[in-house]
């Protein structure tokens, strides 16, 4: 049985009709529409409505088109009805709680939001791409709301502890600190869970890691024909199997590390030695014949890989890194997320990721000044 | 409390403050290092790793390349010891111990050329003695800083008119995780970078907490040469095995 989405917006043209032609494509979702309403009629509607839905997608501004083709508008954005609903799920926890999405054709949305108002939603997309940036074509979007979904009834009928959401044999090796976060955030709403665990947890680097870092790790290209059994097979036991864990795949960090001291090395530590070595190491103790090291990019010293570069996903060490900015509030168990020198001596890009942080600055401009006076840059 | 839980606090403790200070770009692996520290606390030993801290080092006069730039002072270490608390006897304070700085730098050989890679790395060993051991055939004190090391090793072409030898080890007291950070800010990063960070009494008490574990024992067994009497040193810690060049 598909999943049923609300989506509301005052607009429904060419673009709101691709959506859901699109989020519709396979079956598994079906997209029920609908024009905004006066505050109180709307609130209404989806209270006696929401059991039979899934999701909700709302458009930020609804309130720019008259929603019956005369005189009404609906006086409200979509970020305060969201607040509203939010809250009503606070009141009232048998009533269901479910992922809120937040579609707006405005350009400069991400400005006009509050972080207090980003919280309100699990996903928030530009309408201008979707179907077409890379991270908002339509199979990828259709899997995070699936996702999503999925999480949150996941949730919903877990018992409400560590041991029962994360589902780690041995809760010993999680930071303490996440630990008791984490039986904090246990407390609150469904969403106020959701949103922590996904945004927090698994969408930046942590204790868990994704597919991309843990071929950094492991020293590993992730084109080696034994890449699929050494991850598969030999890591089962260092894969993530808790909430939120279907979809997007990722490893225990810590388990992987005592993996290695145990079957692979005790005395040759992961993180200080090439690429090459771990996996010589690896193909030593495993029997493995099919795994190729990856080797250093662009203006890389170290083939001690760790991380990978936010822009250019290839593996790099930390020291060939610029630590992004606006990290200096992470969580201890939240890992810092770098760029490659390359991205950062090219200046064409204008992302905000490519800001990297304050205390990086001062390095940065030093490397910029050498790589200025070397005539052969760029082709390196 | 418990020295496992001591140490790792000052783990934790240390990641705060190189968080409030900018000294370091990224503290997590001294993060990830308590934890581990804590969660292993039911072990005979206490121990812990910390993968690969970086600290941005200050450009001095009189380093070779002279325009070397770009330099990168890193900390790897695994180490453990005794969780008990010797009162009578002046114990090794540890079992074990691999302490590596990695030095990456960047030069520009002149203006037709891109930068190239420069690399260099010391570390502090642990001398394992063992009872089939004759004496070793060169000096091995039980706490030697030396450098050199097995990644130098494949880049001997690139160290030109360099001759780079094992030796001299150079006795050092050992090194734990705190001093060994304290090491490269001291060394490495010039007094108006860090003065705030070496003022800061949080700093300063995990400082001597690690030296008074670390140092103490290894001084005491030092001393104990002149006065031996005065001290009471596990014939394991002997100072001739501290320092093989007493007579």
């Amino acid at each position: 049985m598909p999943y049923k989405i609300l989506y509301i917006d005052d607009t429904q043209e060419e673009l709101e009709k691709g959506t859901i032609n699109g989020l519709e494509q396979g079956g598994e979702i079906s997209i029920i529409f609908s024009k905004p309403n006066f505050w109180e009629t709307q609130l209404d509607q989806i209270k006696s409505t929401i059991k039979d839905f899934d999701a909700i997608i709302l458009d930020l501004r609804l309130n720019e088109k008259s929603f019956d083709g005369g005189a009404n508008f609906a006086k409200y954005r979509g970020s305060s009805l969201a607040q509203e609903l939010r809250t009503l799920s606070k009141e009232s926890p048998t009533l269901k709680d479910y992922p809120i999405i937040l579609v707006s054709a405005d350009q400069y949305m991400e400005e006009s939001l509050d972080q207090t108002s980003h919280d309100l939603f699990d996903l928030i997309i530009k309408k201008s791409h979707i179907g077409i940036k890379k991270n908002c074509l339509y199979p990828e979007l259709q899997s995070r709301i699936k996702w999503l979904i999925q999480g949150y009834n996941n949730l919903f009928q877990a018992e409400k502890t560590p041991a029962a959401t994360l589902n780690i044999e041995n809760l010993g090796l999680i930071d303490f600190r996440f630990i008791e976060e984490w039986k904090t955030q246990l407390t609150k709403p469904i969403h106020v869970m959701a949103g922590f665990f996904t945004k927090k947890v698994i969408d930046k680097p942590s204790f868990l890691i994704n597919e991309l870092t843990l071929s950094a790790r492991l020293g590993v290209r992730l084109d080696s024909k034994d890449w699929v059994v050494l991850k598969d097979k030999y890591l089962i036991d260092c894969k993530y199997k808790g909430i939120f864990s279907d979809t997007y795949d990722r490893w225990i960090m810590p388990a992987i590390s005592q993996w290695w001291e145990e079957k692979i090395s005790n005395n040759e530590s992961l993180r200080v030695i090439s690429s090459s070595r771990r996996v010589e190491l690896l193909k030593d103790t495993l029997g493995l014949k099919s795994l190729t090291p990856l080797e250093k990019q662009g203006k890389s010293r170290s083939d001690s890989f760790w991380v990978i570069c936010k822009a250019r996903g290839y593996a790099i060490d930390t020291t060939d890194g610029f630590t992004l900015a606006k990290q200096e509030h992470i969580f201890p168990w939240q890992e810092r997320e770098y760029i490659s020198i390359d991205e950062a001596l090219d200046q064409s890009i204008e992302e905000n990721w490519n800001l990297v942080a304050p205390i990086e600055k001062d390095r940065l401009r030093s490397l910029q000044e050498i790589y200025k006076k070397s005539k052969t840059r760029g082709q390196k | 409390m418990d020295r496992s839980k001591e140490i790792a606090t000052d783990l934790i403790r240390l990641a705060t403050v190189l968080r409030t200070y900018p000294v370091c770009s990224d503290p997590y692996p001294l993060d990830a290092a308590g934890n581990y520290c804590l969660s292993n606390s039911n072990r005979p030993h206490w121990s812990y790793k910390v993968g690969k801290i970086s600290f941005d080092a200050d450009l001095v006069n009189g380093r070779i390349p002279f325009r070397c730039t770009d330099i990168k002072v890193s900390l790897s270490i695994e180490i453990s010891g005794s969780r008990d608390e010797q009162n009578e006897t002046t114990i090794n304070p540890l079992n074990s111990l691999q302490f590596d700085i990695e030095i990456e730098g960047r030069v520009s050989p002149g203006e037709e050329n891109d930068p190239i890679d420069l690399f260099s790395s010391w570390h502090l060993d642990r001398h394992i003695y063992s009872l089939k051991d004759n004496a070793p055939n060169y000096s091995h004190p039980l706490y030697h800083l030396a450098f050199g090391g097995v990644k130098m090793e494949p880049m001997e072409k690139d160290y030109g008119r360099s001759i780079i030898l094992p030796a001299p080890r150079i006795i050092h007291p050992p090194m734990d995780a705190v001093l060994g950070i304290d090491f490269i800010l001291q060394n490495y990063k010039n007094k108006h970078s860090i003065k705030k960070v070496i003022e800061d009494s949080d700093y300063r008490k995990i400082v001597k907490n690690s030296q008074a574990r670390l140092w103490k024992p290894f001084f005491e067994s030092i001393y104990s040469h002149w006065n031996p009497s005065g001290f009471n040193i596990h014939n394991e810690f002997s100072p001739k095995m501290i320092l093989p060049f007493y007579l």
